[in-house]
């Protein structure tokens, strides 16, 4: 049971690493194997999520037995992974969406070439993210950045166009400097405290000045890979060009970003308040900005990038007021209402993209400026209600969903964020509110140009394989709107009671600590003298 | 929120609304010519309303957000210093709120 | 290219290769390692495709050699599982293949020592010689 963290890593990896020997063989055995693969990867994480619940957090240091023994003269720096119930329980919905993206892409990329490519870069993206979600040291953090930044980069250049190729140049040289500034932050912990494990440098942190530089390049890296309003230019250029499963996977990895985010604000650095208080401003004002800003936009996948911001802006804004009304009764509400809107987010917008990609399928525009875009000013697609019913009931239910009205999943998470931000500020408040309007009004105007009126064309036939898994997301929808107590009873309470008390496993590490330091009295001399040495730069 | 969301209740509510609805449908016309006047939704006035487009349906927000749009696109311009500039504009804000409050 | 730059760069070859095997060999005590020695090698093949760049070559040798040493590293690193941990280092201070026991000291580096690390250093060397080469070839290709 122990082990299963590093295998929900690791498997994925093998795959993407035997695919290009699979591909030999048959296109169909390869594909057979990764669909083996993600439905393991559900079990195995599955079974974690059980066994943290019963037993309690899991530590995992991988390549020895217990997190704090050393070789008779080396420091203790170890690749240490840990889960709590927040991150077991993020990594099995993610893997479930996953999977289900996979299957979707299998139908609509069918007449790509260099579409083995393509899954080996999905895989590796999957570790990236998962791999996030479980870091337990600052070097950790720093090789899974990397590995899911740059699996996005392989992704989003799939189509190739001239557009694809700067967009894809601007996101990487804004990444770069992001890994280059977070790299900076780690370096400046290091060399004041000697250790890059997080539970280590949570006891012994004195905040001065330099941890505070630290803090700040840390968080803006973390912010970047986000991509809530300060640093979402990547995000709208990256969209814009990139097939729909990279979208899905990329704001999963958002999602993910944002729980590393508050995991190292809150459990390393204690509560930053003005840090806390400039997150709740900010996102107010990508909750503003992405609504105002998708109105305006003729392109489909920009939208999709718009609308993202804005429901990541309604996360952060949960969370970060949660932490600001420490010691009252609304702290535990307004951070249930941000987690249960991460499964919301995921669910919305993916089920929105999914639709739109099926749109962008059936059409075949060849002749307009990006292979893959539509322009809503021209109206190229008109009146799909006639013919593809099915798509157009679902693409009305996922309007329901995303600006939060009743039966449906939004308006259950929504509603606890309203009624718990209120104690703290009324006008964040009416700022939420007014967001919720606005995506109502850009979702409605796309359903009236595309759906209604006259077709103009004859359309190929909806793909069946994406249509079921449409389905499958809008079932989870409606029953998570309809049934939203038991759901946050089983899976979101535990985790909001993991993410603000700070964890047990610091402690297990603290004592081993001691023990260890008093047999090798080597290591205590060294890290002293190195302690010293640093102090007086 | 125990009082507001109660799905069963919200269900029955809808479902009634609907039916309410069916019945007006009911009173409609049911034998009609197509291609003909009885399909074309009457506007009172002038008919300059009918060469209006769907596209143009928020015109009256976007006339007073104009300032607004204008000074965002120039900001985006997909220039690949200004976005580093941004990025770097931000980060220093975050460490000056940070690290002098 | 000319005759005298075909028939020197097959000469030069061998000390090339050699070279870089020495250095991923000795990965666990001296400089270098599995990623270094791997580029000196991907240099050898270099000057091959640059020497004779009429002959077509293509790309899928060096993919499936790439893909065997990926998946070496990885299948030691789960065999690592059955006993303690993943990536657990089985066969250091056990007197079998390449677990010599060393005492703390300084010493002139013993190479049967070290455990799995030798046999990574070999697989990310094979691995990253045949993805550099699989850049090269794709330049000239296009």
């Amino acid at each position: 049971m122990r082990n299963f963290i590093i295998l929900v890593i690791t498997i994925p990896l093998l795959t993407a690493f035997l695919l290009p020997l699979l591909k030999i063989f048959s296109k169909k055995l390869s594909n057979f194997c990764i669909g083996l693969n993600l439905i393991l990867i559900n079990i195995i994480s599955f079974f974690l999520y059980k066994s943290i619940l019963e037993n309690g957090n899991i530590i995992y240091s991988v390549g020895a037995s217990a997190p704090s023994i050393t070789a008779p003269s080396g420091f203790p720096i170890r690749i240490i992974l840990t889960a709590n119930a927040l991150s077991s329980f993020l990594a099995m919905f993610f893997t479930i969406i996953a999977s289900l993206t996979f299957f979707y892409s299998l139908n609509t990329l069918k007449e790509y070439a260099n579409l083995d490519k393509f899954y080996i870069l999905y895989l590796l993206l999957l570790v990236g993210i998962l791999g996030f979600l479980f870091v337990g040291d600052f070097f950790t953090l720093f090789v899974f950045y990397e590995i899911s930044s740059i699996s996005t980069a392989g992704l989003i250049v799939f189509l190739r166009n001239k557009e694809n190729f700067k967009s894809t140049f601007h996101y990487l040289s804004i990444f770069s400097i992001g890994s280059l500034f977070l790299l900076l932050g780690i370096g400046l912990l290091y060399s004041q405290y000697g250790f890059l494990n997080m539970a280590i440098i949570s006891q012994k942190i004195q905040l001065s000045f330099l941890d505070k530089i630290a803090l700040s390049f840390i968080g803006s890296a973390l912010l970047l890979k986000v991509g809530v309003f300060p640093f979402y230019f990547w995000k709208i250029e990256a969209y814009k060009v990139s097939p729909i499963s990279a979208i899905i996977l990329s704001i999963l990895s958002s999602l993910s970003a944002i729980y590393v985010m508050f995991k190292i604000v809150f459990y390393i650095f204690g509560l930053n308040i003005p840090f806390i208080i400039a997150l709740t401003l900010l996102s107010a004002l990508s909750i503003l900005f992405g609504n105002l800003l998708a109105l305006a936009q003729k392109n489909l996948k920009k939208i999709i990038a718009y609308l993202a911001i804005s429901e990541l802006g309604y996360i952060i804004l949960g969370i970060s007021s949660g932490f600001l009304m420490q010691n009252s009764k609304f702290e535990f509400n307004a951070i249930k209402g941000g987690l249960f809107h991460i499964i919301n987010d995921a669910l919305d917008i993916g089920t929105l993209s999914l639709i739109i990609g099926v749109i962008l399928y059936i059409a075949k525009i060849k002749n307009s400026l990006s292979y893959n875009s539509v322009s809503l000013q021209q109206n190229e697609i008109r009146g799909l209600a006639h013919k593809y019913p099915l798509l157009s009931i679902s693409f009305l239910l996922v309007i329901l969903a995303l600006s939060g009205l009743p039966p449906l999943n939004g308006f259950a998470s929504k509603i606890i964020i309203y009624e718990s931000i209120f104690h703290l500020n009324p006008a964040l408040t009416i700022i939420g509110v007014l967001g919720s309007i606005l995506t109502l009004a850009v979702l409605i105007k796309i359903f009236a140009l595309i759906f209604l009126g006259a077709p103009n064309r004859d359309y190929q036939p909806a793909p069946k394989i994406a249509m079921v898994v449409i389905f499958i997301f809008l079932s989870f929808m409606i029953l998570i709107g309809l049934f939203p107590m038991q759901f946050t009873n089983y899976f979101i309470n535990p985790s909001v009671k993991a993410l603000i008390s700070k964890p047990g496993y610091k402690n297990n590490i603290h004592l081993q600590q001691d023990n260890q330091e008093q047999n090798h009295s080597i290591i205590h001399l060294t890290l002293h003298s190195k302690q010293r040495y640093f102090n007086y730069i | 929120m125990s009082i507001v969301y109660q799905p069963k209740i919200l269900l029955l509510l809808f479902s009634l609304i609907f039916f309410i609805i069916y019945l007006f449908y009911l009173t409609g016309e049911k034998k009609y010519k197509k291609d003909t006047v009885q399909t074309i939704a009457y506007f009172s006035g002038k008919t300059p309303y009918q060469n209006i487009k769907l596209q143009n349906v928020y015109w009256g927000f976007f006339k007073n957000f104009e300032k607004l749009y204008l000074f965002l696109s120039k900001i985006q311009r997909e220039n690949t210093n200004d976005y580093v500039f941004m990025f770097i504009i931000w980060l220093t804000f975050i460490l000056l709120t940070i690290c002098l409050i | 290219m000319n005759r005298v730059v075909k028939i020197i760069s097959l000469i030069m070859l061998s000390p090339i290769i050699i070279f870089g095997g020495y250095i991923i060999c000795h990965g666990h005590l001296t400089p270098g390692g599995g990623f270094q020695g791997g580029v000196v090698i991907a240099s050898a093949i270099a000057l091959l495709i640059i020497a004779f760049e009429d002959k077509i070559i293509k790309n899928h040798l060096f993919s499936l050699i790439e893909t065997i040493g990926l998946t070496f590293f990885i299948s030691i690193a789960f065999v690592g599982i059955f006993k303690n941990t993943f990536f657990y280092n089985f066969l250091s201070n056990t007197n079998y293949i390449l677990g010599k026991t060393i005492y703390f000291g300084a010493n002139s580096g013993y190479l049967n020592s070290g455990g799995i690390i030798p046999l990574m250093n070999l697989a990310v060397g094979v691995e990253v010689a045949s993805a550099l080469s699989f850049i090269i070839l794709s330049i000239k290709n296009k």
